[in-house]
C-alpha cells in the first residue's frame, strides 16, 4: 500500500536512493602528500593532531603521527609510539632488512593491536575510531595503531531496572566493557560475540552475543540476516536497530526487549536467546521476547520461591489494574451500576454529585493529567522533580476534588491505575495505549466494549511473533513443560529445561531431581545430568 | 445517514483495493467489487427502509413447501 | 491461500466453541423440558454417524477441502453446486450466531445502544482474526475456551444455594416421537462441525481429524449437558418460557447478598464463544469462496462477506421467538442435506469412482 502510494505520487525513487560509497584512494610515497590527503578527509578540525617528528633509523626520516585528541590514550601515544621511534631506534644500529614499515611493527612498536594499511577509507575510518596513524616518508603504507582511549563512565546500578538483591551492577556506554562484564558472568568458550559496523556516518560498533550450544543456529542467522539488511545514517541507541529489526513494526507490544543488567543478558542468552550489544549505549537488545519476559523480574530469582511466586501475581494484578481499572469504572458508574453492591454505589452517587463532566471525559482528562505530570517529573532535574509531585498531588488532586470539578473516586482510580502501571515497566507504553483505548471503548459500549478491546488485543498478541517465536509463548500454544516460570515461579532445582520455544535445540539444563534431601538419601543419588546431545 | 454508509464503504475500497492492484490481483479485484456491491446495494435498501425478506422465513417456506410436494405433514 | 497448521487438540477446541458458541444461551432440544440433558446426550450419538461420515470423506482425500472434493467428485459444474449451499450454510450459521448477539445485548444488557454498532465492532474483532488466519483463530479460542470453562464451573458452583435436585424430575414427560424429534434437534447442531470439513486439510496430521472431532462434540456435549441440568435444576419447570434460560439462571445468584446478578457471566460466555463461531463461520466462508472462484488468498473477500454476514444478520427473523421455532422445527430438515445427505453421496460415488487415483494421493 505504501509502495503503491510512492509509485503514485512519484516518489519511488526515494525508496532506491542509496549512500555512495568513496572509492579508495592509495596512499602516495611522500609523506607532505599523503598529509594533505588526510587534511582533505578530515579537514582542519582542531581535534585531529599531526604530530611530526624525525625517525632515526639508517638515515633521518621525516614521519609524523596522526590521531584525534580526546579519543586516544596519550600514555599509549608517547610510551609506545613516540618514544621507541625518537629514542630507542637512535640507540642501536639497525640493520634493516625488507619493508621499512613492516621492520617498524616488527621490532619498534610495543602496542598490541597494530594494522599496515595502504588505502585512505580504512585508515580515515582507524583515526576516527581512535586509532593512531603512523606515516613515514618515502613508504605508501601506513600503520594504523591501537591506541583507544577515552572518558569512561564507571560501573554503576542502573536506575531503571533496580533491584532488592542481586548484582549491583549495570552496562556502561563502552561496548567493550559491557562484553567484558558479560563474559565474566559467563566463562564457557561457546560464548561468542560477533561484531559489525552499521550506520553509514556513525559507524556503530555492533555486536551480536550468543552461547553456541545452546542457542538455534538459525537464529543467530536470522538476527544476522535483519542485521546486515540495516542501511542508515545513525546508530545512537539499541532503539534504533530494535526498530529496524522487530517482527510487527506496526505493534506497540516490545517484540525485542531492552535490558541494563549483565546478570539478565546472561540469564537470557543461557536460555537460548541472542543479545545485541550496541556501542554508545547501556542499554542491550535481547531476542526473542515473550510476553511473559515482562512479568519476570532478577529478584524473583533471588529470593524464595514463594514470595517470589506472590510477588509475580502481585505484578499480574498490577498490570491488568492498570490497563483495566479506568475503563471498568466508567463502565460500571456509567452502564453497569446494579453490578455496584448498593451502600458502595449510594457513596459513589454522594460524591459524583454535582460533577460537570462525564465520566469519560473525567477520566480521560485526569489520566492526561497524571500523564504531564509522569512526563514533567521524569525530564526536570531532580531537585525540580519534587516541585512536580507538591504541585500534582496537593493543587490538582485535592483542589479539584474540593472544588468540585473532579469527583473523589475518579481520583482514586486514577491515582490506583498510575501506581499500578509503574510496577510492570516494560509494558508502561503499551498499557498508556490500552488504558486510554479502553477507556473510550468502556465509555462507547459499556462492559462490552472493554471486551471487544481486550478481544482485539488479545487476537493481536496471539497473532504477533519474535524472530518466529509466537510471543505468548508458554501459555498459547500452551507448552506444559515451560509453565513452571509462568503462574508460579517453581524451585532454581526444578527447572530443569530451557524453554521449548526458544533453547530446544539442546532441552536439558541441568540434572533432574537435585531437590536438596537428607544425606542419607543423597548418597547414592547420581547428580550427573541427563545427555545433553539428545533432543 | 445515507452519506455515512458510502463513506464507510469508501474507507473499506480505499484501505483494500490498492494492495490488490499493486499485486495485480485482478480476479480478486472482480469478486470484492461485486461483494462489496451487494453489500452497499443492501445497506442503502436498509437505510431506506426498504422491507427485505427474512432468511428463516424464507427457509420455512422453502422446506415446508417442500415437504409437502412430497406429500409430508409439516412439522 | 493459508500457511498456518492447527494441531487437533486446537481442532478439537475449536469444534467445542463452534458448539456451545451459540447454544449456550438457545439450549438444544429444550422443548423435551426436564429431559434435556438426555436429548443432547441421545443427539450426540446419533451425531457420531454424519461426523464419521465427513471425517471418512477427509481422510479418503487428505489434504483436500470440502470444495475441492467436491469438484474433484461431481465435476466442475454439480461440485460447485453443493459447494455452494455448503458455504450458503456456514454463512447462515455464522450470521445467525450475530442475530443472536444482538438480540441478546438488546433485550438485556445494552438496551439504549443501537444494533449497528454492537454489529460493527463485533464484526471488526471476526474480521481482524478472519485475516489472520486459521492459526490465530486457534490460538486465540485457545485463551477464550479457558476463560469459559473456568466461568462455567464457577457458574455451576454459584448457583448450588438455590439448586433444587427435584425439578429434574420425572426425566421424560413428553410422547416419544417429540423426545426423538429433540434429539434430531440436537444432533443437528453436533453435525455443524462440518464447517470443519474446511479446517482439516491444515491440521498438523490429518489422520487424526475423527478423533479431534469426536473429542470436542463429546467435551460440548458435557458442557451442554451440564449447563442443561444446572437450568432445569434451579427454574424448573419455567425454564422454558425464558427465551434466554441460562442467562435468568445467573440472574438468580445470590451468594450472601454480596455476590448478586451475575448475569454477566453468560454474557461473557457467549460473545467470547460466538465470537469465535461468527469468525470460523466467516473464515471458512471466505476460505470457500475463495477456493471455489479459484482465486489466490482468501483475504480479499473477508471484509465484503463479513458485511453481508451483519446484513443477514438483522435480516435473518422477525425476532428472536420465529428464529426459536425455526431452530426447533425447521433447522433438522434443513441442516439434512448439507451435513448428511450430500457428504454420504460424495462418498459412495468416490468408492465407485475409485477416487482420489493413485497419483493424485500422496
Amino acid at each position: 500500500m505504501i509502495r503503491f502510494l510512492l509509485r503514485k505520487f512519484g516518489l519511488a525513487h526515494l525508496r532506491k536512493e542509496s549512500p555512495s560509497t568513496p572509492e579508495g584512494k592509495l596512499l602516495h610515497s611522500d609523506l607532505e602528500e599523503n598529509l594533505a590527503l588526510f587534511r582533505e578527509e578530515l579537514g582542519n578540525s582542531p581535534d585531529v593532531i599531526i604530530r611530526r617528528f624525525t625517525l632515526n633509523l639508517r638515515n633521518e626520516l621525516k614521519s609524523a603521527v596522526l590521531f584525534i585528541d580526546g579519543l586516544i590514550d596519550q600514555q599509549v601515544i608517547y610510551d609506545s609510539i613516540l618514544y621507541p621511534l625518537m629514542i630507542e631506534a637512535k640507540k642501536e644500529k639497525w640493520a634493516v632488512k625488507g619493508h621499512l614499515i613492516d621492520f617498524i611493527e616488527d621490532n619498534l612498536l610495543t602496542v598490541g593491536g597494530v594494522d599496515k594499511d595502504d588505502r585512505m577509507p580504512g585508515l580515515v575510518a582507524a583515526v576516527l575510531a581512535g586509532d593512531s596513524v603512523l606515516l613515514v616518508d618515502g613508504c605508501d603504507q601506513a600503520l594504523a595503531i591501537s591506541t583507544k582511549g577515552w572518558e569512561k563512565r564507571s560501573i554503576t546500578e542502573p536506575d531503571t531496572e533496580q533491584t532488592i538483591k542481586g548484582p549491583r551492577e549495570g552496562f556502561t556506554e563502552n561496548i567493550r566493557t559491557n562484553t567484558a562484564m558479560l563474559r565474566r558472568k559467563i566463562a564457557d568458550p561457546g560464548l561468542k560475540f560477533e561484531q559489525m559496523k552499521i550506520g553509514e556516518r556513525t559507524r556503530t560498533k555492533v555486536s551480536i552475543a550468543y552461547v553456541k550450544g545452546i542457542v538455534n543456529e538459525k537464529l543467530v542467522e536470522e538476527v544476522r540476516r535483519r542485521l546486515k539488511r540495516i542501511n542508515t545514517d545513525m546508530v545512537l541507541d539499541a532503539n534504533y536497530l530494535s526498530e529496524f529489526i522487530s517482527d510487527a513494526p506496526f505493534s506497540p507490544f516490545p517484540t525485542v526487549a531492552f535490558t541494563e543488567r549483565p546478570d539478565v543478558t546472561a540469564a537470557k542468552l543461557l536460555e537460548g536467546r541472542v543479545a545485541i550489544f550496541v556501542d554508545g549505549t547501556p542499554v542491550v537488545n535481547t531476542a526473542p521476547t515473550l510476553f511473559i519476559e515482562s512479568f519476570q523480574n532478577p529478584d524473583d530469582y533471588n529470593f524464595h520461591f514463594l514470595f517470589a511466586t506472590m510477588i509475580r501475581w502481585i505484578r499480574y494484578l498490577a498490570f491488568f489494574l492498570g490497563i483495566l481499572l479506568p475503563a471498568f469504572f466508567v463502565a460500571l458508574t456509567t452502564y453497569h451500576q446494579e453490578l455496584i453492591p448498593t451502600p458502595l454505589l449510594i457513596s459513589m452517587a454522594a460524591a459524583m454529585e454535582g460533577v460537570p463532566f462525564p465520566i469519560v471525559i473525567e477520566v480521560v482528562a485526569m489520566g492526561a493529567v497524571f500523564e504531564i505530570l509522569r512526563e514533567a517529573g521524569v525530564r526536570l532535574a531532580r531537585p525540580i522533580g519534587q516541585t512536580i509531585s507538591i504541585v500534582g498531588a496537593l493543587v490538582i488532586g485535592q483542589a479539584t476534588v474540593a472544588a468540585g470539578l473532579v469527583a473523589a473516586p475518579t481520583v482514586i482510580v486514577i491515582a490506583l491505575t498510575a501506581i499500578a502501571s509503574f510496577v510492570v515497566p516494560t509494558q508502561q507504553e503499551i498499557g498508556i495505549i490500552l488504558r486510554l483505548g479502553l477507556t473510550f471503548l468502556a465509555g462507547i459500549l459499556g462492559a462490552y466494549g472493554i471486551l471487544v478491546g481486550l478481544l482485539l488485543t488479545l487476537i493481536h498478541l496471539t497473532s504477533l511473533r519474535s524472530f518466529g517465536v509466537p510471543y505468548l509463548s508458554p501459555v498459547i500454544p500452551l507448552s506444559i513443560e515451560d509453565q513452571k516460570d509462568v503462574i508460579v515461579r517453581t524451585p532454581l532445582w526444578a527447572m530443569w529445561t530451557r524453554p521449548r520455544s526458544i533453547g530446544w535445540p539442546r532441552p536439558i539444563r541441568q540434572g533432574f531431581g537435585q531437590s536438596p534431601t537428607s544425606p542419607e538419601e543423597t548418597a547414592g543419588k547420581d547428580w550427573s545430568r541427563p545427555d545433553d546431545k539428545k533432543g | 445517514m445515507i452519506f455515512l454508509v458510502i463513506l464507510g464503504f469508501g474507507l473499506i475500497v480505499v484501505v483494500e483495493v490498492p494492495s490488490l492492484i499493486c499485486r495485480q490481483y485482478w480476479r480478486e479485484l472482480v469478486v470484492f467489487s461485486f461483494f462489496i456491491f451487494v453489500g452497499l446495494l443492501l445497506t442503502v435498501f436498509l437505510t431506506l427502509g426498504v422491507e427485505l425478506p427474512y432468511i428463516d422465513v424464507e427457509l420455512t417456506k422453502l422446506i415446508t413447501g417442500l415437504g409437502e410436494a412430497l406429500g409430508l405433514k409439516p412439522g | 491461500m493459508e500457511e498456518g497448521r492447527i494441531s487437533s487438540s486446537q481442532l478439537s477446541l475449536l469444534a467445542i466453541s463452534y458448539l456451545i458458541g451459540t447454544t449456550f444461551l438457545l439450549s438444544p432440544g429444550s422443548q423435551a423440558k426436564q429431559g434435556t440433558w438426555l436429548t443432547i446426550l441421545l443427539g450426540l450419538g446419533e451425531a457420531l454417524i454424519p461426523v464419521l461420515i465427513f471425517t471418512t470423506l477427509a481422510k479418503r482425500f487428505a489434504g483436500k477441502s470440502l470444495i475441492e472434493i467436491n469438484d474433484l467428485v461431481w465435476g466442475k459444474i454439480v461440485g460447485k453446486l453443493f459447494s455452494l449451499v455448503f458455504l450458503w450454510y456456514i454463512f447462515h450459521l455464522g450470521s445467525a450466531s450475530f442475530a443472536i448477539f444482538v438480540a441478546l445485548f438488546k433485550t438485556t444488557v445494552l438496551i439504549a445502544t443501537p444494533e449497528v454498532i454492537l454489529l460493527i465492532s463485533g464484526l471488526l474483532s471476526c474480521i481482524y482474526v478472519s485475516k489472520k488466519g486459521i492459526e490465530v483463530i486457534a490460538r486465540t479460542n485457545e485463551v477464550l475456551i479457558l476463560i469459559t470453562v473456568l466461568l462455567l464451573i464457577l457458574g455451576f458452583l454459584l448457583v448450588l444455594n438455590i439448586f433444587n435436585a427435584n425439578n429434574l424430575f420425572p426425566v421424560i414427560e413428553i410422547p416419544i416421537t417429540r423426545l426423538l424429534w429433540a434429539t434430531q434437534e440436537s444432533s443437528s447442531l453436533f453435525g455443524q462441525t462440518i464447517v470443519f470439513m474446511m479446517i482439516f486439510p491444515y491440521l498438523n496430521r490429518r489422520k487424526s481429524c475423527t478423533g479431534a472431532i469426536i473429542k470436542g462434540l463429546v467435551v460440548a456435549a458435557i458442557l451442554l449437558m451440564s449447563s442443561a441440568v444446572r437450568t432445569t435444576g434451579v427454574l424448573g419447570k419455567i425454564s422454558e418460557s425464558y427465551i434466554f434460560p441460562n442467562y435468568e439462571t445467573d440472574r438468580l445468584i445470590d451468594i450472601g447478598n454480596t455476590l448478586t446478578r451475575l448475569e454477566i457471566l453468560p454474557v461473557l460466555n457467549f460473545l467470547t464463544m460466538g465470537f469465535i463461531k461468527s469468525s470460523v463461520s466467516l473464515y471458512v466462508t471466505s476460505l470457500g469462496t475463495a477456493q471455489l472462484l479459484n482465486l489466490r488468498t482468501y483475504r480479499p473477500v473477508v471484509i465484503p462477506l463479513g458485511i453481508l454476514m451483519i446484513i443477514a444478520a438483522t435480516q435473518n427473523y422477525p425476532d428472536i421467538s420465529s428464529h426459536l421455532r425455526f431452530v426447533e422445527n425447521i433447522h433438522p430438515i434443513y441442516a439434512l442435506p448439507v451435513q448428511i445427505i450430500f457428504p454420504l453421496i460424495t462418498l459412495l460415488l468416490a468408492i465407485i469412482r475409485r477416487l482420489p487415483c493413485q497419483g493424485e494421493n500422496q
